[in-house]
């Protein structure tokens, strides 16, 4: 027989209907939806039929509904979700789930990940980090999903970006590469056009056609961006300076600079400039050939002037407009590439696995497996206008997604038919995000506050606006006054960095992380300071330079008594730190283009054989652990764990092979008592409460018999493998 | 009982089990030799193999910072540049080191110093990744450390425990950088704290972890048979060996509470001694590559204060060491490298210190079949630059695979399918060995 809460099936019907999200962010009807993905499916019936493919079977509704869930939501789904699928009678159930969840902002975390992949997101970014740039192009990233910004139109925004972090978040892009120009060319051909030139950066390519030439003119377009800003500043005191030194003789000059007043001034100077010094700038730096060019179709030194590896010659008007019309060239419908590579990449999303092998390393004699799918993409892609969330609805909607995954090896050369997806592990992000959605309730909403982040742009904009109205003579004297007020600070601050290299050398941690905060304190204050010096006392100074809190506190009380770290992959640092779960299966370290894996290792499995994450499954108060205190039968609880661990019902056996393994409930009912009549309303109530309290306190510890059976479950691969 | 006789016994027999593998399967045979690509990624240098290696493993300390040479490795006393530092005669005719190393001096006849290292990556991040890596840090890809190369390319002895080990190496360090995971050194950051998640779960028996992962197994039986496939497969192999190694005796080698009192007061109580330590344990039971940092090298202010304190870390472990190595018979088979990313400026700063330099440094090696007592290069009167014998990092890297006997031409492909050799260009030096 079968049996729901009807309290969870009840919350989980509300779920579906409330929507959640505010405005609709689906374009397409369901009509044309599924006319789009018939199409697709005619396409890849004719190939399955062309090379006499064996077609598997559908997959059962609770492995649908799991492949769903870990495809769009990015981790497997609950137990009442899983029930209400399963529960739901109607015939567009996928085609209505589908679309719920690309709404909700389970979507946009998972999204995260992947751009993060993608974009190689550093919360402590290369360039900038001094003013947390990271968590600026972070965040920058986070609002083009949340609005589903077409893809075309972010990758021109990166390409141009320009400006200061908080006029334009993009310029992360660069800053991510700071110094590093050349690199930063092949990374944008290798993410937009699939195409590796790293090789022709120091030799013609040896295995592809591209010579050095090709590279050095393609990173013309992009080698005068700089990352360093602020220069007018410095330029403006440098002439107030020179104004002001006028008449004195060159040793004077040289006495008042090395003075000691001299250099606290400078100091103090750069202190000030310090929140103005990192963004992106187009300037007309030329490029020159290296000096140990070696072909004969230049000279070694030349200068290098832009042009297209592919496609059309493009025509540059002069060099202001050059990163623009680059940007332009890249994005078109017509380049060559583009198109084809994110309408390749989004089917590897989805299917596990490109109809292009790799993903981004195409050739001109490149064949997709299927070439007619590929075309069709490509203009799907376009049709769709480069929105990502309408073309993965389609896809989703293919009917080789509701397939069984194939179960023959498949050889990287060899070509797939996409007769059903390819059999993955989860990512280690959807592994961890999983165990999440056991361990805390409402896991997809416990994100980041996009307030703070926006509070410290604003305060940015504020800084920059100031000090860039300042007459180089004011700062100056106001560089002098914060000079002088800070001597006392920063002695202090010598004498904390003083007693951390000795705690150091002592070895003593403790020491050392109670200086470091002390240090910290004092550099605030120093920063303060100076801020509130130049903005006044209401000034916010520690927004300019705290990587701060994300604004996920203890305050919301639907996750009192959670831990902090109990959050989804996208709202913690990335990468995460080592060491981390997340990066013990694979999760990318963010240092190169798409660098996670899903390859076996041996701390992985002791990691779900004995680690710590179990602590916060197992918990009392873990949405598992509740869900399995409620079933009241020892078979309705191992079905529990199967639903909510694999998303399906257990066999007749495996029940019994389970119940084998629990120690039998002792039979003794627990005590009931009347309740005398005369008490008087309020001690029955209390009473009544606390009875009810220790019935649960029972049925908690009662979860006990059954855990073993639960981390049977989750060390099955059924559980991290997606079927 | 696993005595040490018997312990070393059942190793010698993997590492023939491994040895021999690898020459049925022709591995050490060079099928590269005529590929075509080479010349046009510019490899194929014909380098030397050593065919009669003597060293099986390494235990590599790194000096993290840039170690100063002229106040350790390559003393100039009287001169203006070398400071107060002295030079103190050392057991080996002819070597000389500095009077912040008198333990290591009672084993200079062991010991090979390189005076003519030199390099020009003078920032700690690239200088750090080129001495890891052979290669300069690019941002669009990691290539590979030693430890994985070294597993990559010979295998791993001990199959229960982690082919290579980083104790205390920060954050950035490349591990095993485009290599598998599989080759992915196993970060340690204390040296007490032992291998993490190898004790059950609290509230789990001996016999309940075994009947529950009994049922697990049942339980996935019909999935395994359905999905018969490599990746499905690697897990089942992972989680053998993980139950393997949560019994395995040779998880003992973590503990060094195994150790007695004395042998871990010779090491030094510190982070980096136990380390060491540690490393000695590790490469007994054959983990093939252990790398030890020890940090605070950077000594731009007080240099002369400074040294003498990391000196005198580093002096103890160093010497415990190759004493305990040599005492055990452990020497031959175990090549000691000393290295950090560049050295210190002659000139002495304003703040008593010496800021980056990496045109003239000094590394070391031990052991492993190194020809001990022997200087190898040279610097000028003041420390600035190298007069003879130039070497460059990747060539320190193609010595410590040449003691090794690894492949030094033999081309990796990166999963982006762009040629790698352990050691890039680098030549080894032949004549230390």
């Amino acid at each position: 027989m079968k049996k729901f809460f009807p309290v969870f099936a009840f919350f989980s019907l509300l779920l579906i209907l409330s929507g959640k999200s505010s405005l609709d962010s689906l374009t397409l009807s369901s009509q044309q939806v599924g006319e789009e993905a018939a199409a697709l499916d005619r396409i890849l019936g004719n190939a399955h039929r062309e090379h006499k493919l064996e077609i598997p079977d559908d997959l059962d509704d609770g492995q649908l509904v799991r492949r769903i869930y870990l495809s769009i939501a990015g981790r497997i789904p609950s137990y009442a979700e899983t029930t209400a699928f399963l529960k739901d009678g109607s015939k567009n159930k996928k085609a209505k789930l589908i679309d719920y969840l690309l709404k909700s902002p389970a979507y946009d975390s998972q999204m995260f990940n992947w751009w993060a992949d993608l974009l190689r997101l550093q919360t402590r970014m290369r360039g900038g980090n001094q003013i947390g740039a990271g968590e600026i192009y972070n965040h920058w990233v986070r609002e083009r999903i949340n609005e589903n910004t077409p893809f075309d139109q972010v990758a021109y925004s990166l390409i141009t970006a320009e400006g200061y972090p908080w006029e334009d978040g993009a310029t992360g892009y660069y800053l991510r590469d700071a110094g590093m120009e050349l690199d930063n060319m092949s990374n944008t051909t290798q993410l937009f056009l699939g195409t590796q030139m790293v090789c022709a950066q120091c030799h013609n390519h040896p295995f592809d056609k591209w010579t050095q030439q090709e590279y050095y003119k393609m990173a013309a377009f992009t080698y005068g961006v700089t990352t360093r800003m602020g220069g007018s500043l410095q330029n403006d005191l440098k002439s107030h300076f020179a104004k002001m030194n006028k008449g004195l003789s060159t040793k004077k000059k040289k006495q008042k600079a090395q003075s000691k007043e001299g250099a606290a001034l400078r100091k103090a100077l750069q202190e000030m400039i310090q929140p103005l010094r990192y963004g992106a700038r187009h300037t007309t730096r030329p490029l020159t050939l290296p000096h140990d060019y070696q072909y004969d179709d230049a000279q070694p030194k030349d200068r290098v002037s832009p042009a297209p590896i592919f496609g059309k010659a493009l025509e540059v008007p002069n060099d202001d407009l050059k990163v623009d019309a680059y940007g332009k060239w890249m994005t078109s419908p017509e380049n060559p590439r583009f198109t084809k590579v994110i309408a390749n990449r989004i089917w590897k999303k989805v299917f596990g696995r490109g109809l292009v092998e790799p993903v981004d390393d195409w050739r001109d004699d490149t064949q997709a497996s299927i070439p007619e799918l590929l075309d069709h993409l490509e203009k799907l892609m376009v049709r769709v206008d480069y929105n990502l969330k309408e073309f993965q609805r389609i896809l989703l909607n293919v009917k080789a997604f509701d397939r069984e995954a194939v179960n023959y090896e498949i050889a990287n050369d060899q070509p797939y038919y996409f007769e059903g997806p390819i059999l993955t592990r989860m990512s280690a992000e959807q592994l961890w995000d999983s165990f999440i959605s056991l361990a805390i309730p409402y896991p997809d909403e416990r994100i980041r506050d996009p307030k703070i982040i926006e509070n410290k742009l604003d305060q940015f904009a504020q800084y920059q606006d100031k000090v860039f109205n300042l007459e180089p003579k004011a700062m100056v004297s106001l560089a002098g006054k914060a000079a002088k007020a800070s001597k006392g600070v920063l002695s202090e601050m010598e004498r904390i960095q003083k007693n951390i290299r000795e705690a150091q050398e002592a070895d003593d941690r403790e020491a050392v992380a109670r200086l470091r905060r002390e240090y910290g304190k004092a550099r605030n204050e120093q920063r303060s300071l100076f801020a509130k010096l130049i903005m006044g006392d209401d000034f916010d100074v520690r927004s300019l330079y705290n990587r701060g809190t994300n604004g996920i506190g203890k305050a919301d009380s639907r996750w009192k008594g959670y831990s902090t770290g109990l959050l989804r992959a996208s709202e913690i640092t990335t990468p995460a730190p080592p060491g981390h779960f997340l990066r013990e299966f694979g999760q990318s370290d963010r240092e190169i283009i798409e660098n996670s894996n899903k390859q076996a290792s041996v701390p992985q499995a002791l990691t779900l054989l004995n680690g710590v994450i179990y602590g916060a499954v197992f918990s009392p108060q873990s949405p598992l652990s509740k869900n399995l205190a409620q079933a009241d039968t020892d078979e309705f609880k191992i079905r529990v764990l199967f639903l909510s661990l694999l998303s399906r019902e257990p066999s007749k056996q495996e029940t019994k092979d389970c119940l084998n393994l629990v120690i039998k409930k002792s039979t003794i009912p627990p005590p009931t008592l009347k309740i005398p009549d005369q008490w008087p309303n309020e001690k029955k109530k209390k009473y009544r409460q606390n009875m009810a309290k220790k019935l649960q306190a029972l049925a908690l510890a009662d979860n006990k018999r059954f855990l073993g059976v639960a981390w049977a479950l989750m060390n099955t691969r059924q559980f991290s493998f997606i079927q | 009982m696993n005595t040490p006789t018997t312990l070393s016994d059942e190793l010698n027999r993997r590492r023939f089990i491994s040895l021999a593998a690898k020459s049925f399967l022709g591995l050490s045979i060079l099928p590269w030799a005529s590929d075509l690509n080479l010349s046009a990624a510019g490899l194929g240098l014909n380098r030397p193999i050593n065919h009669a290696p003597k060293a099986k493993n390494v235990i590599y300390l790194y000096m993290s910072g840039g170690m100063t040479h002229l106040d350790t490795f390559d003393p100039k006393p009287g001169t203006e540049t070398g400071g107060p530092t002295q030079a103190i005669k050392t057991k080996a005719d002819g070597v000389q080191l500095a009077d912040n190393l008198p333990l290591l001096a009672n084993h200079a006849d062991k010991i090979a110093v390189i005076r003519g290292m030199t390099s020009t990556k003078g920032a700690h991040s690239q200088g750090n990744y080129f001495m890891h890596t052979s290669y300069a840090q690019r941002s669009t890809i990691v290539h590979p450390s030693m430890g994985a190369w070294m597993t990559k390319l010979d295998g791993r002895f001990n199959p229960t425990l982690p082919g290579a080990v980083v104790v205390n190496g920060g954050s950035r360090h490349p591990l095993s950088g485009f290599l598998p995971s599989t080759h992915q050194p196993l970060a340690v950051g204390n040296p007490d704290d032992g291998l993490r998640n190898c004790e059950m779960l609290n509230g789990f028996t001996e016999k309940g972890f075994k009947k529950s992962l009994d049922l697990s197994n049942q339980l996935d039986r019909g999935f395994i048979e359905k999905y018969d496939l490599n990746k499905v497969k690697a897990y089942s192999d992972m989680y053998d060996q993980a139950v393997r190694l949560m019994k395995s005796n040779d998880l003992k080698a973590f503990d060094l509470k195994e150790e007695t009192q004395s042998t871990r007061e010779a090491y030094g109580d510190d982070n980096f001694g136990q380390g060491v330590l540690l490393a000695r344990r590790l490469v007994e039971r054959q983990v093939r590559f252990v790398e030890v940092q020890l940090g605070g090298w950077d000594t731009h202010q007080n240099n002369f204060t400074r040294v003498p304190e990391r000196c005198a870390i580093l002096d103890q472990a160093l010497s415990a060491l190759l004493n305990d190595l040599s005492n055990r018979g452990m020497l031959d088979e175990t090549l000691v490298v000393l290295a950090s990313e560049f050295g210190r400026t002659p000139t002495i700063n304003v703040n008593e210190g010496r800021d980056h330099y990496p045109k003239a440094f000094s590394c070391m090696l031990a052991g492993g079949g190194i020809k001990g007592g022997q200087i190898w290069g040279k610097t000028d009167e003041e420390g600035r630059e190298v007069i003879e014998q130039k070497v460059e990092i990747p060539d320190l890297n193609a010595t410590i695979a040449y003691a090794l006997g690894l492949p030094l031409d033999q081309i990796i492909y990166s999963p982006t399918r762009r040629p790698f050799t352990l050691s890039d260009k680098g030549n080894p030096l032949v004549e230390l060995i």
